[in-house]
């Protein structure tokens, strides 16, 4: 039997005898010993613009091998569609990122003609390539290249990725952290994902883009045939809405432009366009807040878990990852929060804007008759370290009710004089998120009570205080009611002497009480 | 008068080129009527490199004082190989710099620094180019492109003439060849009409051969260069290849062996010394295969076999038409190596000694030594190639062994025995001494000493 010195399947040959062009097919007959699933970037395409080459060649792979994989042509693939994803949801990250552009004209131009020698040999390199395997890679001196520079990254320039006339999108061949993604998903990272997998609204786009580029599956086979090997692992939904408005969702799409500029970003002279503002679709959050009161607002916090969360609900474009914790505190105004693990702007309730940092202890069990005592009993009691933005939502009453068989707020003894507070808080579908907080009760009383928002660590401090109202009517409606508040304050201590208190008051409507004049005696 | 200009890229191209030198020195036929190797390899303390050229130099020297004209049947040496520079090589400069300060990346307007920063990686950037591109071609491809700048290449240019072929030899799955290739190929195909020729270039027929992976490297982790990527590198190029390479070729041809051997892991420069492989003398074949066959329009693909799958291969092993192109010649020369080695300083007594004038003085003369100097590493060339893996061992290679008519392995050379006459280094002096008488005496001394071996050995190996 003849051997051949070859590393694929083929006819016996003899001497140098003529043989069959080494097409795709024998390529892929070719076994490596690694099998496909080398994790080493591939670095041996002999051109300067190998990368585009290697990118265009890993859908080409995967289309084979399947969409599922750790191999190097998937993590490509997957970093791949993490730049086009960049790009279509710009506007939730054009704080991090920048688009700029490379115009082969100019700036080949440029290069060549700057008077530097070493510009002059890279760009007669970069033209030797660029016009001889134009063919190959759509190259053309009428499209240019548009690239993504992470302004957070740690060189002075980071080009995460760009355009790619052969298959859309490319990266480079460094690794980034970066600190945003899409749902659960952070881009570039070592966990590959299939486009099945993603944003729903992002594989319609791409179809969409498919649909958009004239000659798209001769010009970008290889992305052609990992597209329409997606297909069929796409829910039913949005099959039928691909097949049915791909071109007319395009059309809806506005363009990418550069810095809000009137550079339009395209691929092939196609322009790219922007994913619609994701505030329709979070208000479907299972995490929407479920108040009880009459909230005119037009839109409704998330309640997001700070702790490891059981239930399976859907986030904005994923479940919700059982271990993601959300920030017990966040500073920026809750209206111009940006939501945790996911990046869109939308306003969302951490623990802290519900529960106080420091909860009262009296010197005497209140008499639970007249307050609720969240279901403490002891030889002392607490005020409910409650914020006003709870009651904005929901009721005094609400808080004694039962949500999935618990209290809505109990406060629960422990060990030495602490106590957990803990507060269930209504989302969408008859689901609760539960918020706990310990308070810890200082060494003894003159110590100064230590507390942390940030920490989701509370304090207690006990005050000789009291308060009392009158009178004890119910009024009728037709009535403005007036009461009288007396607040006494015995506390003694040298902690507590010079403490000032302030007292501020809402109507059962969580509305300020203003004009309110004290008196002192 | 055509030549054929080959083309050398890297440490691989360089071994090609010595198996093609030492196929050559034998007589294996070539049909051009000059070869001109020309390397390229920035890495110019390449240890392979610097062995090929000093066989090249001592080829041409011994070449040189040899003639062929119709009265001479000696095959030894007898294709010219002509040199454009003094190195047989197109200097490529600047390659002692890290890449990044090669292309002088820190000037570069933000648009081109965006884009060189998304095509190269940062460890690309950040590269040491002195040891070639260890596997990152890419880097190669703008390195190695000083060809519109180079005196060599535009002697190049100015020396091609009509009729005359382009063969070009590059390794797949490293640096250097797999980019230089490429590059090379885009730059004869669209060379610039400010070169002589530039027509004659850009239509000129062109043979390559790219080697696929014949020798892995052993593991070393601070080494950039990695065996088992070797494959999936060698799939990703000929990718490329399909597209960019193969339409612009006239005669592709391509060879590898799985069956291999790790060398010691050196990223280049003086190091890099690889032993030879049966690999390098297949793909010499190739050039010759090339020069040999007449200009074709279509664009050829070749692949080369033997007849059995065996891991030392010996003559019997080989294709007839391979066993017909190299067994008379490689034997013939193994045999001269051999006499001279050990024989014919005691010989000097002998008949064909005085019949062609030569003696003590002869050997003391600087010809003998280089010729010498040049038949040892022809041995150490065989002694290698048996060695490794897959082996060509068609030799015993033993040269203290007085049966050197028993040393083909699988064919015995007629060697006299009961009622036959003369056995083995008598035999050869028999026929030396026989040869003798038939050379023409007004030629130099030096034809007349390598034309009666050529004789003799051609005697010894004919006879059955």
């Amino acid at each position: 039997m003849a051997k051949v010195f070859r590393f694929h399947d083929g006819n016996d040959l003899y001497d140098w005898q003529d043989s069959n062009p080494l097409n795709d097919k024998a390529i892929a007959a070719i076994v490596d010993p690694n099998g496909e699933h080398s994790s080493r970037e591939i670095t041996s395409i002999p051109s300067p613009f190998a990368r585009i080459d290697l990118v265009r060649t890993a859908f080409n792979v995967v289309s084979k091998m399947g969409p599922e994989g750790d191999s190097i042509h998937h993590k490509m693939v997957s970093d791949a569609l993490d730049i086009g994803q960049i790009f279509f949801n710009y506007e939730k990250f054009k704080d991090k990122i920048e688009i700029i552009s490379w115009n082969p004209r100019n700036d080949l131009e440029a290069l060549l003609n700057n008077g530097n020698p070493s510009h002059k040999l890279l760009g007669e390199s970069l033209r030797l390539y660029y016009v001889q395997d134009a063919d190959n890679y759509n190259f053309s001196y009428d499209s240019k290249l548009y690239l993504i520079n992470y302004k957070d990254g740690q060189n002075p320039i980071n080009i995460i990725g760009g355009t790619s006339p052969a298959s859309l999108f490319f990266t480079s061949a460094n690794t980034y952290n970066l600190d945003f993604g899409d749902g659960s998903d952070i881009f570039l990272d070592d966990e590959y994902l299939p486009l099945q997998k993603r944003d729903p609204e992002y594989i319609k786009y791409l179809y969409a883009l498919k649909e958009s580029i004239p000659n798209f599956s001769s010009k970008f086979n290889e992305v052609d045939e990992y597209l329409s090997m997606i297909f069929p692992l796409l829910t039913p939904e949005l099959r039928t809405s691909i097949k049915n408005e791909t071109v007319s969702f395009y059309n809806s799409l506005s363009d990418l432009n550069i810095d809000g500029g009137g550079e339009v970003v395209e691929i092939l002279n196609t322009p790219l366009k922007k994913g619609k503002d994701k505030r329709d679709k979070i208000k479907e959050s299972n995490f929407v807040i479920e108040p009880i009161n009459n909230v005119d607002q037009e839109l409704l916090p998330l309640v997001l878990p700070n702790d490891n969360f059981s239930g399976q609900l859907m986030y904005v474009t994923d479940f919700w990852k059982n271990t993601d914790k959300t920030p017990h505190y966040d500073a920026t105004p809750i209206s111009e929060r940006i939501l945790p693990f996911d990046g869109n702007k939308f306003p969302y309730l951490t623990i802290s804007d519900l529960l106080e940092p420091v909860i009262i202890r009296t010197e005497y069990p209140i008499d639970g008759f007249y307050f609720d005592k969240a279901n403490f009993n002891g030889d002392k009691s607490f005020l409910l370290p409650l914020k006003p933005l709870f009651f904005k939502y929901f009721s005094t009453d609400f808080l004694s009710s039962v949500i999935n068989s618990e209290r809505v707020f109990e406060l629960k003894s422990l060990p030495a004089g602490s106590v957990e507070a803990i507060l269930r808080v209504p989302v969408k579908n008859g689901n609760h998120i539960t918020f706990k907080r310990i308070y810890y009760n200082p060494v003894n009383q003159s110590h100064k009570p230590e507390f942390s928002e940030l920490d989701n660590k509370g304090a207690v401090i006990e005050n000789r205080i009291n308060i009392a109202i009158t009178p004890f009517y119910e009024f009728p409606e037709s009535i403005q009611p007036a009461y009288n508040i007396a607040y006494y304050d015995a506390d003694r201590i040298p902690l507590l002497e010079g403490n000032v208190f302030d007292y501020e008051y809402y109507s059962s409507k969580n509305d300020l009480i203003r004009n309110v004049e004290p008196v002192r005696r | 008068m055509s030549k054929l200009y080959v083309f050398g890229i890297g440490g691989t191209g360089a071994r090609v080129l010595k198996s093609l030198s030492f196929l050559l020195a034998s007589g294996v036929a070539c049909k051009s009527d000059s070869i001109v190797p020309i390397i390229i390899d920035p890495d110019s303390a390449n240890g392979d490199l610097s062995k090929t050229t000093n066989i090249l130099r001592h080829y041409q020297k011994i070449r040189k004082e040899l003639s062929f004209d119709t009265s001479s049947k000696n095959e030894f040496f007898k294709t010219p190989i002509e040199s454009l520079s003094p190195n047989f090589s197109i200097k490529v400069q600047n390659s002692n710099k890290r890449f990044k300060e090669f292309i002088d990346y820190g000037t570069l307007d933000s648009k081109n620094k965006a884009l060189i920063s998304l095509l190269f990686s940062e460890k690309n950037l950040n590269a040491d180019m002195e040891v070639g591109f260890k596997g990152n071609p890419n880097m190669g491809s703008v390195v190695l492109n000083q060809f519109n700048q180079s005196d060599d290449f535009k002697a190049f240019a100015s020396s091609f003439a009509q009729g005359d072929k382009i063969f070009i030899i590059s390794s797949i799955f490293g640096g250097t060849g797999a980019s230089g290739f490429p590059l090379l190929l885009k730059n004869i195909r669209s060379a610039d009409s400010s070169l002589d020729n530039f027509s004659l270039l850009q239509n000129a027929q062109i043979g390559a051969i790219s080697v696929l992976p014949y020798f892995g490297v052993k593991k070393d982790e601070g080494s950039d260069i990695e065996k088992s990527t070797f494959v999936s590198k060698t799939k990703a190029a000929l990718r490329y290849y399909q597209h960019g390479v193969n339409d612009s070729v006239n005669a592709m041809y391509y060879i590898g062996d799985d069956v291999n051997k790790d060398y010691e892991n050196n990223e280049g420069s003086t190091a890099q010394k690889n032993d030879a492989h049966f690999i390098e003398l297949a793909s010499a074949l190739a050039i010759l295969n090339f020069a040999n066959t007449s200009e074709s329009d279509e664009n050829q693909v070749k692949e080369f076999g033997i007849e059995n799958d065996v891991n030392s291969i010996t003559f019997n092993h080989l294709n007839d038409k391979t066993k017909f192109t190299i067994y008379k010649p490689l034997t013939q020369y193994y045999l001269f190596h051999l006499y001279t080695k050990t024989k014919l300083r005691g010989k000097l007594d002998m008949n064909f000694a005085a019949n062609i004038g030569i003696n003590s003085n002869f050997l003391a003369e600087d010809f003998y030594s280089t010729l010498r100097g040049f038949n040892d590493a022809y041995w150490q060339w065989l002694v290698q190639m048996s060695k490794n893996e897959r082996g060509f061992n068609p030799f015993t290679l033993e040269e203290s062994n007085e049966n050197v008519l028993d040393s083909i392995k699988g064919i015995q050379l007629k060697n006299g025995g009961f009622l036959q006459g003369t056995s083995n280094y008598e035999r050869f002096t028999e026929k030396l001494n026989k040869t003798s008488k038939q050379i023409n005496k007004s030629v130099n001394i030096e034809n007349r000493f390598v034309e009666n071996f050529y004789l003799a050995t051609e005697n010894l190996v004919k006879e059955k």
